[in-house]
Order: structure tokens, then sequence, then C-alpha cells
């Protein structure tokens, strides 16, 4: 039994994908929903993703065990090589030098230490920030060559206020729509919008904590982050 | 699944017709648990909500029909169905708190001829025994995408890890594994494409069996 239904995305591959992932448009999930009261093809096509999904986040952890424990592994050996790094640059040193460096870490130390204490509430909740979204905000624009996607607001690591209106503007040089992300601290999707304008103000209200953000194109992606006190 | 026959159906569910309960059970509950849990929000989270409310969809949609409700003339059944689907999910947001008994006694008052507490207390035991049955279809379905998911081959099943487990974007997996975006989405188009194979063979084999 094949299924003729046609939608403006040809791939019904595609549009569970985008239905599951809540990407499609209301008009849109109201056709496709309807359609699949009807179609048992596409029916058991959606019904195995959505187990897919299920299966997924209810046993990822015995099922990927290998690819976690390598994930963790790789990032052990990376923090391995940085310290085995640093060592070698302190063999080459003079004593002086490395008096004065212990001297600075030692500030450093209390440095951190002061802040800790003062952000103990922020680092302890919903503010521990997420090591893998980190690192790629570090890296986003090394990864990427081509730049036409640039972002003009909110400043990477700004802090709101809950009241506070948190407004993206960005450049774009294509006119196609793009998609924004709302994550949590975790990395956790809350929020989906397409954006089509060079300037979106986010409808809803968050509570105190580090949020995400990322703003994708067919090509392209930007990532940074914000909190809410 | 065997297309529905509708006007048959409507027939048998007039007459109270077990079979035919049953074959509307097992044709709108899965579906409509679907729409309900992607209207309600994350199904894990909300797993009892949506069963309940699929479940109530189900018994109003028995009882319309039952009561004249529904013309096969004007409409398909699909159509009034999802009428339905999306109006209970409407007043489940707007009115969680005193849904069901609000509901009943909505019944109450407006059909005719036919008693709703009679109705809901026949069929309540049917519901119960369909729902188990999906659960454990739901169960069944879950062991074979494991067990698939094991056995896949590497460039799929570490696709499958990065999209579903990390929710990584096409973009984000593409510039991590380092294969074009294309190669990414045709990859995991197979990787889904075989576990559907599997699972369709699965429930084809049971449909035979059951029908």
């Amino acid at each position: 039994m094949g299924c003729s239904w046609g939608t403006k995305k040809s791939d019904i591959d595609v549009m569970i994908e985008s239905y599951i992932a809540g990407e499609l448009s209301v008009a849109e999930i109201a056709d496709f929903e309807a359609h699949f009261l009807e179609c048992d093809d596409c029916f058991q096509k959606l019904e195995i993703r959505q187990q897919l999904v299920n299966v997924v986040e209810q046993k990822g952890d015995t099922l990927f065990a290998d690819y976690i424990r390598l994930q963790n592994r790789q990032k052990k050996t990376t923090s391995t090589s940085r310290r085995l790094l640093k060592s070698l640059i302190f063999k080459k040193m003079n004593h002086r030098w490395i008096s004065g460096i212990a001297a600075a870490v030692l500030l450093l130390i209390v440095w951190v230490g002061y802040q800790n204490i003062s952000q103990k509430a922020e680092r302890s909740g919903n503010f521990a920030p997420s090591a893998y979204l980190e690192e790629m905000i570090k890296t986003q624009y090394q990864l990427r060559g081509e730049n036409d996607l640039r972002i003009e607001s909110p400043e990477n690591g700004r802090t709101f206020t809950k009241d506070q209106p948190i407004v993206f503007r960005w450049k774009f040089s294509e006119n196609s729509p793009l998609t924004l992300k709302i994550l949590d601290h975790r990395g956790s999707r809350l929020y989906q919008f397409r954006v089509s304008d060079s300037t979106f103000q986010f409808p809803e209200k968050l509570q105190s904590g580090l949020y995400y953000w990322k703003l994708e194109s067919e090509k392209d992606m930007r990532i940074g982050k914000f909190a809410i006190k | 699944m065997k297309p529905l026959d509708e006007k048959k159906l409507i027939q048998q569910i007039k007459n109270n017709d077990e079979a035919g309960l049953n074959r509307f059970f097992a044709y709108f509950y899965q579906r409509t648990f679907q729409i309900v849990s992607h209207k309600l929000g994350n199904p894990l989270k909300n797993r009892q909500d949506c069963e309940d409310l699929a479940s109530e969809i189900i018994w109003e949609g028995i009882v319309k029909i039952q009561s004249g409700g529904f013309d096969p003339e004007k409409g398909r059944l699909s159509q009034y169905m999802y009428g339905i689907i999306n109006n209970s999910c409407k007043n489940f947001f707007k009115k969680s708190k005193n849904r069901a008994e609000k509901r009943f006694s909505d019944y109450r008052h407006s059909v005719d001829g036919v008693d709703p507490q009679m109705i809901m207390e026949n069929n309540i035991s049917l519901i119960e025994l369909q729902q188990k049955a999906e659960k454990e279809k739901e169960r069944e379905i879950q062991t074979f995408i494991s067990r698939a998911i094991e056995k896949m081959d590497e460039k799929y099943k570490k696709l499958i890890y990065l999209k579903y487990y990390e929710k990584l974007s096409y973009q984000e997996i593409s510039s991590r594994e380092d294969i074009p975006v294309k190669k990414v989405k045709s990859r995991l188009f197979d990787a889904r494409r075989k576990l559907e194979i599997i699972i369709s063979k699965m429930l084809n084999s049971e449909t035979n069996i059951s029908v």
C-alpha cells in the first residue's frame, strides 16, 4: 500500500522528522495529522520513528555505552594532553619565571575561590554549564569558513532579569528562514521557532538559569548563551 | 491493517457490537495517542495524561457515533475524529482540573436516547484491555528497535547516537564526523529505513494473525 499524499515537502521522511522535532507550522501539523489518521503507511512510519526516539531516550545509556565511554575517554585524553604540554613548557623555563608564574597562579586560585563563593548558587543549580556547548561556543568561528550569519544581539553571556525582553538580532545574507532553538543549561531543547526577519523577541518567560541558543540556517549555525537572574 | 469500511464500522458501533468497537479502538487509539502526546508535550513525561485523554476521546467518539452525531454522508470518520481530538486537547488546556466530570455531565444532557453511564461502564473494560494490548505492542516494537540498533552497522549506529542521543543537528553531525550534510542525511535515512522494514515485517505478521 503506497502513500500518494502530495505535500510541500515531498519527502515524507523529512515530514515525519520535522513533525517529531516540532519544526512544522500549525497548518502543516494539521495537514499531516489529518493525513496519518487515514494513511497506514505514514502512521506506521511515524510510530516507528517515535518509538526510535523513545527507545534512545530510555535506553540510550546502555545502547550507546561504547560511544559514551569513548567520548568521555577523549575528553580525559584532551585534558591530559594539555597538562603534559604545560609541564613541558615549565621544564624549559628558569626558576625565576616559575616563581613568578606560581605567584600568579596562587593569586588566580584565590580569585577563583572568591568567585566560587560569591557565585555558588549560580553554579550549583540551573547555572551549571554544558561542557559540550561551551566547547562549541569557543570553537564555532574556527570551524566555519563562511561567515554569512552574523549575530548582533544578545551578546554572548549576557545576563537578563526575568522581566527584561530577550531580543535576537542578526544579519544573514540569504532570505531563507532560520531556526532558533532555546536550550536549557544541560543542552536539552526547550523552544524552537522558525524565524524569517532579522529580529525576534523571545515571547516566553524563563526561570533563573543559564540558557543556550542556536540559530541555524541550511548551511550555517551560530550558538551562544545568556543567563536569567 | 485493513482500510476502514466506514459504513459497516459505524453500524457495528451503533449496535454496540464488540468486534466493531474493538476495530474502532485498534484503528484510532494509537493515532489519537500520537496526536495528543504531540500536542501535550513529551509523551514520556506526560504519558498518563496522554493515555487518559486518548481514551476519553475514543469514548467520546463512540458515544457521539452511537447518538447519531456522525453522518457518513457529510464527511469521513477520520475528519470527524480529528475534530474531536482537537477540541479535546483545547479543553484539556482550558479546564484540566474538572475535565472528566464536566465532560461526562455534558453527555448526560446532550445525548438523546443513549445512557452515557451505561456505555461508559460497558466500554471501560474494553478500553483497558485494548490499552494493555497497545502497550504490549509498543514494548515489542521497542525491543525490536533496541536489537536492531545493537546489530546495526557502525556507520549507521554512530549517526543514530549523534542524532537521537546527543540531539545534534545535521550540521553539527557533519562538522563532528567530517562528512557532508547530504551524506549524514542519506545515512540516517538508510538507518531509519532498515528499522522500518524490520518493524513493518513484525507488525504485518502480527496483523495477519489477528485480523
